[in-house]
């Protein structure tokens, strides 16, 4: 398979006067055709800020970055190319879309910008996409505020393919919809996937949804990727200690009874994070090793990650702790 | 048990228009949790609010009963019914930062409840103030107190708004969302410690919230609400193992189970979407939805019955026992 998408140890860096804030630290992942990849972890672990540089709304500070096998350029005609390839759906689609626009001039908009098509021919593409996505002509001339949450995030996902890119990232796409509408967003999602090839970014701070749809997950924390593997690997084998507590902190029957482990504390800032491996001041498992040198993702088992002791946390899960 | 807080056939409306809520009976017994799930738009932060007697602008309460402790509270004027928020029952909210006042300082914001409702003075109200951070788990109690609320975390920030919520010791918790706006891992921290608060102070918490997980960890009994008014009711786990409502059966397939890369089936959609009040059908208000509408559902409204067990279902026709969801 060939990827769609490249990162090297990528990073951005904001200068602060505290002293440089690492949102995203050393990221180097690939997506391939056709494959999603989750990405899962708490407020203000940089999942957004990786999005963003995929995207080329920030810029990167360090590292490569390959979109189709070609880093990115930043004149004009390199940006438009970046954008027919890669396109985002954002958490609010009343956020993202522009009150004052009929809904056919919103999915238009990017054609127009690309120079794509006659007016006629622009018209046409953008029935195409909406009909796909399943909204009908009459949405099409309605504005945003007459629609439902769920058909919002539709004309976002519309707005979004109308350039045919090959990589839709989905920064919490789902994540204001309601249940009974989150399912239908997430059918729509795996139905266009199949139909039209597309690979997903899919960001989620919500593990159920990221185990359900994405074929691999990777999971972030402070920066960077502390473990990365096929979905079921990482879910059912899951052996760094922060990919068990997100798990365990999923409120369900199990977590009522009081004596099951729940993570204490709060993310630490990303200026001045912990030495060694980021996540040791939270952890139930950290030594005085986790303080001196900072863990590496590796192969361990099924999948990678990024903890000293994965080995023997992986034979203290197989032994039924 | 004795009910703590009774609802009976609460109607809410805005002006003149259709109303919000309707035929909403429930109640929450001391050292109960109830849990009030639904989507958004169903009513139930509206149900909340008139409880606290909260309902701004001209929303209001047109209809039902609202009793704490056996006394009619839905006509009280504001002055009574400030006594008794705070005093008798206190509130929760989703976004801890915009529930406390940015330019004051934690501990002024707790002492504040202290000084008003129970006369005590300054320096009683602050050792009073320490106890309630320690007792909803804040490390440090003295130096958080002159802290301000940006200068916190939000799990920090939504145990202040808990200890401000319990300062006079009320017997009523009122949580909507509280955990919404909060990371996984954080939410488990808070979720626990109202659990603990919950038992340890006998109070009555009545839980709204959107997930079912959080009603199955947390409740004991579970009111699914829909369109403004209640649809299925019981022991949480009768109800979300045998649902007997379509709505309330359609909420549980559609949330994500196992991974679809690996053979996991297609979601179960609830197609449309909830209706404004307005555009509310006839008969059963869930029917243009349903999957097993049949032409009664337009022609009556079905009440809630229910079963001995307590397990009450609004539906012409529940699923049966055991069918699958």
């Amino acid at each position: 398979m060939s990827a769609v998408l490249t990162t090297d140890a990528l990073e951005l860096h904001h200068d602060t006067p505290r002293g440089a804030l690492r949102a995203v630290d050393g990221i180097s992942l690939t997506i391939d055709k056709g494959e999603t990849l989750g990405l899962v972890g708490e407020s203000g672990c940089g999942k957004s800020t990786l999005a963003r540089c995929i995207v080329g709304i920030q810029q990167p500070t360090g590292g490569q970055l390959e979109i189709e096998g070609v880093r990115p350029g930043k004149g004009r005609a390199m940006r438009l190319e970046r954008a027919r390839n890669v396109q985002m759906i954002f958490q609010d689609p009343s956020g993202a879309l522009n009150p004052r626009l009929t809904v056919e001039r919103i999915i238009t908009e990017p054609l127009q910008v690309a120079g794509i098509g006659s007016r006629a021919s622009r018209k046409e593409a953008v029935l195409e996409i909406a009909k796909k996505v399943g909204l009908s002509a009459y949405h099409l001339e309605r504005m945003p505020h007459e629609l439902s949450g769920g058909q919002r995030q539709r004309v976002s996902i519309a707005r979004a393919l109308v350039l045919n890119p090959n990589l839709l990232v989905c920064d919490e796409a789902v994540s204001a919809l309601d249940v009974s509408v989150q399912a239908q967003v997430l059918n729509l999602l795996l139905d266009l996937q199949k139909e039209l090839g597309l690979s997903y970014l899919f960001i989620s701070h919500d593990l159920a949804v990221v185990r359900y749809i994405s074929d691999r997950i990777a999971v972030m924390y402070l920066g960077r990727i502390v473990e990365l593997g096929r979905a079921e690997d990482v879910w059912a084998g899951r052996l760094h200690p922060y990919t068990q507590a997100l798990v365990n902190a999923i409120p369900d029957e199990a977590a009522r009874t009081e004596d099951a482990p729940i993570l204490e504390g709060d993310v630490p800032s990303p200026v001045n994070p912990p030495s060694g491996c980021p996540f040791r001041t939270r952890c139930p498992h950290a030594r005085a090793a986790c303080a001196e040198t900072r863990p590496e993702l590796r192969l361990v088992g099924t999948h990678e990650v990024a903890c000293h002791f994965a080995e023997e946390i992986g034979a203290q899960v197989a032994a039924g702790h | 048990m004795t009910a703590l807080l009774e609802i009976e056939n609460l109607r809410i409306g805005q002006g003149n228009n259709a109303p919000i809520v309707e035929q909403l009976s429930l109640s929450v017994s001391r050292g109960e949790t109830v849990g009030l799930v639904g989507e958004s738009g169903c009513g139930k932060s509206l149900t909340a609010l008139s409880v606290m007697g909260l309902l701004a602008g001209n929303l209001g309460v047109r209809d039902g009963k609202i009793r704490l402790e056996g006394d009619e509270i839905q006509s009280l004027p504001q002055r009574k019914l400030r006594h008794l928020r705070g005093e008798k029952m206190g509130m929760i909210f989703q976004e801890p930062l915009t529930a406390l006042n940015p330019v004051m300082s934690v501990g002024v914001q707790i002492t504040e409840v202290l000084r008003n409702h129970r006369g005590m003075g300054r320096a009683e109200a602050r050792t009073r103030a320490v106890e309630l951070l320690r007792l909803v788990k804040i490390p440090d109690p003295e130096a958080r107190l002159d802290e301000y609320p940006h200068q916190m975390s939000g799990g920090m920030r939504q145990r202040v708004v808990i200890a401000i919520a319990l300062a006079c010791s009320p017997s009523l918790l009122i949580a909507d969302e509280p955990t919404t706006a909060l990371d996984v891992t954080v939410q488990a921290q808070i979720l626990r410690l109202l659990k603990q608060l919950q038992r340890d102070e006998n109070l009555g918490l009545l839980l709204i919230t959107h997930d079912l997980g959080v009603v199955r960890q947390v409740a004991d009994r579970i009111v699914v609400m829909y369109a403004g008014s209640v649809v299925e009711e019981g022991l949480v786990d009768e109800v979300l193992d045998n649902p007997r409502h379509p709505y309330t059966a359609g909420l549980i397939a559609a949330r994500p189970s196992g991974s679809f890369a690996e053979g996991a089936a297609r979601l179960a959609e609830i197609t449309g979407s909830v209706p404004a009040p307005a555009d509310r059908p006839a008969g059963c208000v869930f029917r243009d939805r349903c999957k097993q509408a049949r032409p009664e559902c337009e022609a009556r409204r079905p009440a809630l019955e229910r079963a001995p067990t307590g397990h009450a279902v609004r539906c012409h026709f529940p699923l049966a026992e055991g069918s699958p969801a």
